[in-house]
């Protein structure tokens, strides 16, 4: 009985897929156009117009298979967070231990380990930090998304290019212009649990060409309650899960020059029972601060070689403080870490060859302070128990490549390179990567890769020179049918030697299926759904990989209501069952799809948009699977339904 | 799913109250592109030849498609997508969607003197005669006289007239 609704579960997804796309096809397939060259001209420049939505172009020239998603998505199916925006992009999967929010891609997703081997770059910055290998992706991101102008996440090996360590991939991430914003924008958010939200943002592009763009932004929530199971009776602990965050972040432009810098500091208060507490009333304190400043200096430095030049300056503090007692020790506690680095990068692109764009290029990184350091004293006295501090070695990383996009005929390619880094404590690395673009016909494209890309240890995981290693092919398929509709699937497969884990240490091989459509109609509705397969074990013992599904399915769906000034979004995401934190790996996490709608009204009242969003629709019960906790579980249960309305108004 | 399904009729209903004021993008740059082209004079023009109106790597859909052949200065429209700076020296016009800026720019270079209506959607790009702009929900459009100037083509007083801002 049970097998058989979990079935009629599963195939509730693809039904669900299925009714969208049809539905969307109702509501927008019209081959024919209004032919306007009747119309004077001086008419059809008083006429308003529905804005069009072609698919994005891909930025980045990866011979993998990217995602994009732009402001307009964001703002369309109402993203509050970064892990949100991924979460909607396919075969991509995260999910939450409470504290942060983890990424998963391509089949790789232990808990526990942190984001960081899939590189988070903002305008070319790495924006993980150094000490955990964590790429914040919730309220604790270093950005507010309303400043993203669009995300690209380009899965595998063909990454490398772009980062030291980007050993899974890479999220390039690139922030709005002032121009972008033009004017001062006021927006208030306030959701259930009382969250609320302000931001205030300015951006200008002045006569003289110089581009200003300053946010300030803040959250705040009072958490969810969460039940137990104590003794066999259900207790709530009220009031353990309250989050805070601020936000600054700067930037400017003039001529060749850019200057930016971003701040965040989140405090969450952290669900003590799992940590094996009583059921305190104080809970834990986790904070993660993170911040940074870059410029960036692009020249022209003949017609045929450019030069861009950084520097920056980047840093990451953690606080873990319990002021009352964790796990009965009578004792209080106080954690924190520091990681600081500073660096610079030269890339030089030539054009000196017919048919060669080559791009050479060195980076300097040093990560110049690690430091960790814990109090315990006593509860009553406040007599300090115990203290520790450590300091660990700071590194110095150095690393040069090249690269060479030859274009062998106009419609066959090759791109081929390769990455080469160092470390004073006796770490180096090769990265190499080639891949062959064939353009059969116009609107056909077929992109071979296969790259090895190599990770070296954060502070927090020792002080191994063996860097973690993944061997990736990749082969792509896409086709644009026309500007407004494509066509991708991928095939790929990897294998991960020299795990850097503090659990589990197999190598794994992963491999997988993944196929996408999206549509875009020319009243403005645009669809995108994609379906990944996936398999992915640990060579040792065959065993699945933990909390990897075979199945993920999403959907998206944003439509016109009433033109542009009310249009709906609706997300589908299917995760398919997916094994638990164990070691025999055969009890498994409940698959499940969720809803997520939104309503945004676009100028219906003059200078203000109002965004409404339901997540989790018809709130379904799900967790996402965590790694080992004190308390022994190994699913925790997520939110149900949630509502968030925002209003942001335009001063012009 | 009942609330979905519900959801979805609602919504299908609700596209078709779509205003009727407003015309979709790409219609009205179709025809902003055909008015363009009606409005200015190619002196050396073979009036025998097809005009051709060519997409840089990207046409308008099926708006672009509703201009094929058209009649304009007695000559038939033909829209063409092209690729590279070669085959665009057979274009009269020649338009430059925003997506593709980047690589359009070297192409406006290569095509410095030719007598190629270039229109662009991007201010950065100097050296094309028009270009459109959205302009608080219309199109607006920038006419750069000196361009003209350098390629023998006659813009009528009429574009100037409609022209959000014209550049010497």
């Amino acid at each position: 009985m049970f097998n058989k609704i979990s079935k009629i579960k599963e195939y509730s997804c693809s039904t669900l897929c299925c009714l969208l796309f049809f539905s969307s096809i109702l509501i927008a397939d019209d081959q024919t156009s209004i032919d306007a060259t009747s119309i004077e001209f001086e008419e059809l420049l008083k006429t308003e117009y529905i804005p069009a939505s072609h698919i994005a172009n891909q930025i980045s020239n990866a011979a993998s298979a990217v995602s994009i998603v732009t402001a307009e998505d964001i703002k369309d199916y109402g993203y509050r967070t970064l892990g949100e925006i991924l979460g909607s992009m396919r075969g991509v999967q995260t999910f939450e231990d409470y504290t942060y929010t983890y990424l998963a891609g391509r089949a790789y997703s232990s808990p526990g380990e942190y984001a960081g081997r899939i590189a988070v770059l903002i305008d070319g910055y790495r924006a993980d930090d150094s000490m955990f290998g964590q790429a914040y992706l919730g309220n604790d991101g270093i950005l507010d998304v309303s400043l993203i102008d669009r995300v690209e996440y380009i899965p595998g090996g063909s990454s490398a290019g772009y980062s030291n360590g980007a050993l899974l991939g890479v999220i390039n991430i690139i922030t709005k212009k002032g121009s972008d914003k033009d004017g001062l924008q006021v927006a208030y958010g306030h959701g259930n649990y009382d969250s609320r939200s302000r931001r205030i943002s300015f951006g200008k592009m002045f006569d003289n060409g110089a581009d200003i763009l300053f946010s300030a932004s803040d959250y705040d929530s009072l958490g969810r309650d969460y039940t137990y199971d104590v003794g066999g009776v259900q207790t709530v602990q009220a009031n353990q899960h309250g989050e805070e965050n601020k936000r600054l972040l700067f930037k400017g432009s003039y001529n060749n020059i850019i200057l930016m810098a971003a701040w965040a500091k989140r405090k969450i208060d952290l669900p003590t029972y799992s940590y094996g507490a009583v059921l305190s009333d104080i809970p834990v304190i986790n904070s993660d601060e993170n911040g940074f400043t870059r410029l960036v200096i692009d020249s022209d430095l003949a017609r045929d070689l450019k030069l861009s030049t950084s520097i920056w300056y980047g840093f990451y503090k953690f606080g873990f403080k319990d002021p009352v007692s964790l796990s009965q020790m009578n004792s209080l506690m106080d954690m924190q870490s520091v990681a600081r680095w500073y660096g610079g990068d030269l890339k030089f692109v030539g054009t000196w060859f017919k048919d060669h764009v080559i791009s050479l290029g060195s980076e300097y990184r040093y990560d110049f302070e690690w430091k960790y350091s814990h109090i315990f004293s006593d509860i009553t006295s406040g007599d300090v128990w115990s203290s520790s501090s450590k300091l660990y070695t700071p590194r110095k990383t150095y690393s040069i490549y090249g690269y060479d996009e030859y274009y062998v005929t106009p419609t066959l390619g090759l791109n081929y390179g390769m990455r080469y880094e160092t470390s004073n404590n006796g770490y180096h690395a090769l990265s190499p990567q080639a891949a062959v673009i064939w353009n059969p016909r116009r609107s056909t494209q077929l992109k071979l890769s296969t790259g090895m890309t190599n990770r070296q240890v954060t502070a927090s995981e020792g002080a191994n020179i063996i860097p973690e290693r993944a061997r990736t092919t990749e082969l792509v398929i896409e086709e644009n049918v026309d500007r407004h509709t494509k066509w991708l699937a991928s095939v790929y497969r990897y294998r991960i030697g020299n795990r850097i884990s503090w659990g589990k240490t197999s190598d794994v091989i992963a491999h997988g299926v993944e196929v996408e459509f999206e549509k875009h109609w020319e009243n403005s509705t645009r669809f995108r759904t994609s379906y990944a397969y996936q398999n992915a074990y640990e060579v040792d013992n065959s065993l699945p990989l933990i909390n990897t599904p075979h199945h993920i399915a999403k959907g998206n769906l944003s439509v016109p209501i009433i033109d542009e000034r009310l249009r709906s979004g609706i997300e589908v995401q299917y995760l398919g069952k997916r094994p638990l934190y164990t070691d025999t790996r055969n009890e498994f996490a409940p698959s499940h799809t969720l809803t997520n709608l939104t309503f945004l009204s676009h100028e219906w009242i003059s200078n203000t948009d109002l965004t409404f969003k339901i997540r989790n629709v018809f709130n379904k019960q799900y967790g996402d699977v965590v790694s080992l906790q004190a308390n022994g579980d190994l699913l925790y249960p997520q939110n149900g339904r949630t509502f968030w309305i925002e209003l942001e108004y335009n001063f012009r | 799913m009942k609330f979905l399904q519900n959801f979805l009729i609602f919504m299908i209903f609700l596209c078709n109250s779509l205003s009727a004021d407003a015309l979709p993008e790409y219609t009205l740059k179709a025809a902003y592109l055909y008015n363009f082209a009606l409005l200015t004079d190619w002196p050396n023009m073979n009036k025998a030849d097809d005009f051709n109106l060519c997409f840089f790597r990207e046409d308008l859909g099926i708006a672009s498609n509703a201009l094929q052949n058209k009649v304009l200065h007695n000559q038939k429209l033909k829209v063409l997508t092209i690729t590279t700076s070669e085959e665009a020296k057979d274009c009269q016009m020649l338009f430059i969607p925003k997506s593709e800026d980047k690589r359009g720019e070297n192409i406006i270079q290569k095509l410095a003197g030719f007598p190629i209506l270039l229109v662009t959607e991007n201010s950065t790009i100097s050296d094309a005669h028009i270009m459109i702009a959205r302009d608080s929900h219309k199109l607006a459009f920038d006419v750069n006289l000196h361009t003209f100037k350098n390629t023998d083509l006659n813009v009528s007083s009429r574009l100037l007239k409609l022209a959000r801002r014209v550049e010497p």
